[in-house]
């Protein structure tokens, strides 16, 4: 009986036995003889015949043997062919780095300037992406961060600029919330500094009060302690965990302080207080930023705003899913004309803003906008950013790293005739110019790598540094992320291709039959190396002029002559003090401080000059409303200032009617106001504190700058009005040169001794007034530094390109010097060409640097004229660099034994 | 039966034409010829598979195993775009090739292709 199943077997097993056959193709024909044999089975025929008429169609074994041969040849070919590519590409490649290694190693000067000044160039893009990018994540890493704003008073005045205000009445998000739809959570957030009592020595913590929604809304997750409860109870209170190993000791589990005290003293009370939670320390890109948080049940009774009625209190809301901020703001006008009709009416009738519906409004800030919004932070924030300042750090280090990229090109072009016959050598070995390219932008890329790694060790060198100057806390591991490895990856790329892609398009150009016959070489004039040149040392030069008219300015604004001595005049903080206190206060420094011979005068004053301002209405002689300041003075003010009076008197005590009639006016107030004669006009417009009085003027000030020197002094109105004192914000303070720190203790004992629960805050007004500048002194430094930078790359690229002048010419300053000709002719020879490039970078140099600096100095309303002397010794001193540089390599070449020189090559 | 030569010659040209109406497998091919040429041609296996693994060789068909309803699973081929190209060329040369017996015999004796 014929078994289909067996005969399959047994022809299976013949074809197997041939081992000709890959199991898959035999898998294959199997198949096939199964279909033929079906096929006719189904057509009637019996089995055995079927599978004999298969075997007939599918051909003897030899045949298919012979078929299938030919088959796998070619495939084990094409394998071949692929792997011997392979290898002969790993060949080459052995070869392109011995021979780029071979090239570094010969000119190891070379090298060391293209490595060197790449890694430079590298390291100053890494530490601004560092920083830039540190700015960027701000906030950003709350899960919900885009549905939170913050709540802000946007604030019209009357001549249209536009004023913020952050803090909110405590009362009113319940209300808001309630009429205002699309809120999901909301948390107020107060802050403020208090002390905390700990084995009887008291410890300075910034505290929140927070409600217990917080830590809901904002992704702080919790050590210890459950997000939704923890501040539920109005004794609880959350840690840092820095504060909580500050107060309980390094702990493996958290959980374990849960439950213990912490005594705040506030106001010579103790409050104890329950840990409830501990929670990481704020993250450095985070604007909330506190020690220790408690429930904002305790708003009334610690008083952290300062009082029970509203102060220092900013809301965040977390809107619902799929809502706006435009969308809640629409709705914000009809709540806040209810909520707060009798402040706006207060501010209206107060000239403080302009009429209309928008003059004052409440709108949403998007939790991450608020980093880099600076006109409506709080000072208790984390520092705000100015993001101008990100695009110009990072203009900067991009004009670094082209800087080195260009010495990069220029080098490498320069060398070029030294590898034209290794070119050649390879073309007529049969390289074609795409390998060769590949072959220079491999060996770019090679050389970008190592100047990336060094790079990477600079950045690790130079972060203090850089932290110090940018004020930030940057540390390396943000490139230990997919983002940070991108860059770092397209840096390589990006220097590697740019840098090497020029010089590979020449170098791969040279003609084989010219090259090795020697013709060919790279012709003297190189425009584009020249140009090259020329832009680096504009750059640079640039960069000095702008770094010294940053230097001159700053100097002027830090020394000019302010109109009143800000030398040894002590500010005292007096803003926390009530109206009675502040009395107290000046009484006991007059009877009792004054004595003490260090102490030679107490005055108040309305607002210290930076620490706020007050502005209010009045009429100029043709009946226009305009804005003055108003400056709350004290009888000795004038004298303890230094402050020249130009006309009139001083106030005096005799007189009793100065404090409620008089006023005295600065030169601007005259001079903008129309008032020709000053003494005896009287003010009208603001009544205010001086009720039915028209104040008269009695002198007239020289003019003194009380704000920044970014603007012209403007019109200002003193005055010693005893209902304005309420106004008194500082006491100032002026001491003898020599008994700074002795006075400091005195008034600081006074002060311990008066109100030994109210902190003592002090401060300098020359070094206050100089905080006014810490953005420009920033600015100044960082060209300073980044100019340093640049013109040693470029003077770098220039003792590189010398070097091969010098080599190039070698022979010929040989037969010139055996001709006859000076040490000093020969080094003119080479140092004139270098010159000349010098030469032109200036003048293109100074009129950039020209309009750049002018337009900087126009945010300064007193600025230096441009210095010309400046920019004259900024070139002479870019020619003489340059000239050393060069002469260094001309004056070795031309003191050289021309014997030597002659046989050279 | 064709002679030989013949067939040898079409053999390419027609698999590629099989192949680019749908993907399929061996004995469909033989199958799919036989019934055309009312089995004036006929194709053994041990021609047309090594043909088959040339033209992949070449990266004009590509081949996947799927499985069937009944025994072991059957292994398709599928046209590559340069298969369909190959395919183009070839029916060119033929037209051409057709073009000259045609005025040589007069059309009614040409290859209808």
């Amino acid at each position: 009986m014929f078994d289909l199943e067996k005969a399959i077997a047994t022809w299976r097993h013949q074809y197997q036995h041939r081992r000709f056959l890959l199991r898959e193709d035999l898998d294959e024909l199997e198949r096939y003889l199964r279909d033929y044999v079906t096929h006719r089975m189904a057509e009637g025929e019996p089995p055995e015949a079927a599978f004999r008429a298969a075997l007939r169609t599918l051909g003897d074994v030899g045949g298919a043997e012979v078929e299938y041969r030919k088959v796998y040849w070619a495939k084990l070919r094409r394998r071949r062919r692929f792997l011997h590519e392979l290898l002969s590409h790993f060949d080459m490649l052995k070869n392109y780095l011995t021979i780029a290694w071979r090239n570094l190693a010969k000119h190891k000067g070379y090298a060391f300037i293209n490595i060197s000044g790449l890694a430079l160039g590298m390291a100053c893009c890494l530490l601004i992406f560092m920083l830039v990018r540190h700015e960027w994540s701000f906030d950003r890493f709350h899960t919900e961060a885009d549905r939170i704003h913050r709540v802000l008073i946007q604030e019209t005045k009357l001549d249209g600029e536009v004023d913020y205000r952050i803090l909110m009445p405590p009362g009113m998000p319940e209300e808001l919330v309630a009429e205002v739809p699309g809120v999901e959570a909301w948390t107020r957030v107060v802050r403020g500094t208090m002390n905390v009592l700990h084995e009887g020595q008291e410890y300075g913590e910034r505290f929140y009060e927070v409600d217990s929604s917080f830590f809901q809304m904002f992704t702080f997750p919790l050590l210890a302690g459950d997000a939704a409860s923890v501040l539920r109870d109005p004794n609880g209170i959350v840690l840092t965990e820095s504060r909580a190993v500050k107060y309980f000791g390094e702990r493996v589990n958290w959980q374990e302080i849960l439950g213990e005290t912490v005594t705040v003293s506030r106001n010579n009370q103790l409050y104890p207080f329950l840990v409830t939670g501990v929670v990481p320390d704020f993250p450095q890109h985070s604007s909330l930023d506190a020690d220790m948080l408690l429930s904002f049940e305790q708003y009334g009774t610690l008083r952290l705003g300062g009082n029970d009625w509203g102060g220092r209190t900013s809301l965040y809301l977390l809107l619902e899913e799929g809502r706006t901020g435009a969308s809640v703001e629409a709705v914000l006008p009809a709540f806040t004309e209810r909520y707060f009709a009798n402040r706006i009416e207060r501010r209206r009738a107060g000239d403080y803003i302009a009429e209309g519906p928008d003059a004052f409004k409440l709108i949403l800030q998007p939790l991450p906008q608020i980093h880099f919004e600076p006109a409506r932070s709080l000072p208790y924030e984390r520092a705000p950013h100015d993001p101008r300042y990100s695009a110009i750090l990072a203009g900067i280090a991009l004009l670094v790293l082209l800087l080195a990229c260009i010495n990069f090109m220029t080098l490498s072009i320069g060398r070029s005739a030294g590898r034209a016959r290794e070119v050649g050598m390879r073309k007529v070995l049969g390289a074609h110019r795409g390998q060769l390219m590949k072959q220079f932008w491999g060996e770019a890329l090679l050389l970008s790598l190592v100047a990336l790694i060094l790079g990477l060790i600079l950045v690790v060198v130079l972060l203090p540094t850089f932290n110090t100057l940018t004020g930030e806390a940057l540390a390396l591991s943000s490139f230990v992320d997919p983002m940070g490895l991108l860059l770092l990856v397209a840096l390589l790329l990006v220097v590697g291709l740019i840098a090497g892609g020029y010089p590979a398009a020449v170098l791969s150009r040279f003609q084989p039959a010219m090259v090795l016959k020697g013709i060919e070489k790279l012709r003297g004039k190189n425009w584009l190396t020249q140009g090259l040149v020329v832009v680096q040392f504009t750059a640079s030069i640039g960069l000095i002029m702008c770094a010294g008219v940053m230097y001159q300015q700053l100097n002027y604004l830090l020394n000019k002559d302010l109109g009143f001595e800000d030398e040894q005049v002590m500010v005292v903080g007096v803003f926390r003090l009530e109206d009675s206190e502040k009395d107290q206060l000046l009484g006991v420094m007059r009877n009792q401080l004054m004595t003490h011979a260090d102490i030679l005068d107490v005055s108040r004053i309305g607002y210290p000059f930076t620490q706020g301002y007050d502005t209010r209405s009045w009429m100029t002689t043709s009946n226009e409303p305009r804005r003055a300041h108003m400056i709350g003075a004290d009888f000795n003010f004038l004298d303890l200032m230094e402050i020249e009076l130009v006309a009139g008197r001083n106030f005096s005590l005799d007189l009793p009617s100065d404090s409620t009639r008089s006023v005295i006016i600065n030169e601007a107030y005259a001079r903008e106001f129309g008032i020709t004669d000053p003494l005896g006009h009287q003010l009208t417009g603001f009544n205010g504190f001086f009720g039915e009085v028209t104040p008269t003027v009695i002198g007239v000030v020289r003019d003194f700058n009380f704000r920044s020197l970014h603007e012209e002094v403007a019109p200002a109105v003193l005055n010693v009005h005893p209902d304005y004192y309420g106004s008194t914000n500082g006491v100032l303070v002026k001491v003898a040169p020599g008994g700074v720190q002795a006075s400091v203790e005195r008034v600081r004992d006074t002060w311990n001794l008066l109100f030994p629960e109210k902190p003592f805050e002090y401060s300098f007004l020359n070094e206050d007034l100089a905080t006014l500048y810490e953005n420009e002194e920033r600015w100044s430094q960082i060209v300073a530094y980044a100019t340093l930078i640049a013109l040693l790359i470029a003077c770098m690229g220039l003792f590189g390109l010398a070097t091969l002048a010098v080599a190039r010419r070698t022979k010929e300053i040989g037969i010139r010097k055996v001709l006859g000709a000076s040490t000093t002719g020969l080094t003119a020879l080479v140092a004139k060409e270098f010159a000349l490039l010098v030469g032109v970078a200036i003048v293109l140099a100074w009129p950039l640097a020209y309009f750049w600096s002018a337009e900087w100095l126009t945010g300064f309303a007193y600025s230096i004229t441009l210095p010309w002397g400046v920019f004259a010794l900024a070139s002479l001193a870019a020619l003489g660099i340059a000239l050393a540089t060069v002469s260094f390599h001309a004056l070795r070449a031309a003191t050289a034994n021309p014997v030597q020189t002659l046989r050279y090559e | 039966m064709l002679p030989k030569a013949l067939v040898a010659a079409s053999l390419e040209p027609i698999m590629l034409s099989l192949l680019a109406e749908r993907d399929r497998y061996g004995y469909q091919i033989i199958q799919r010829v036989h019934d055309l040429s009312d089995g004036k041609i006929q194709w053994t296996a041990n021609k047309l598979y090594p043909l088959l693994h040339n033209l992949e060789n070449r990266g004009l068909v590509t081949a996947y195993w799927q499985p069937s309803e009944a025994g072991p699973d059957r292994k398709y081929y599928h046209l590559t775009t340069e298969g369909h190209g190959a395919l183009a060329r070839s029916k060119q040369d033929w037209l051409d090739l057709n073009a000259v017996l045609v005025k040589l015999w007069g059309p009614e004796l040409a290859l209808d292709i």
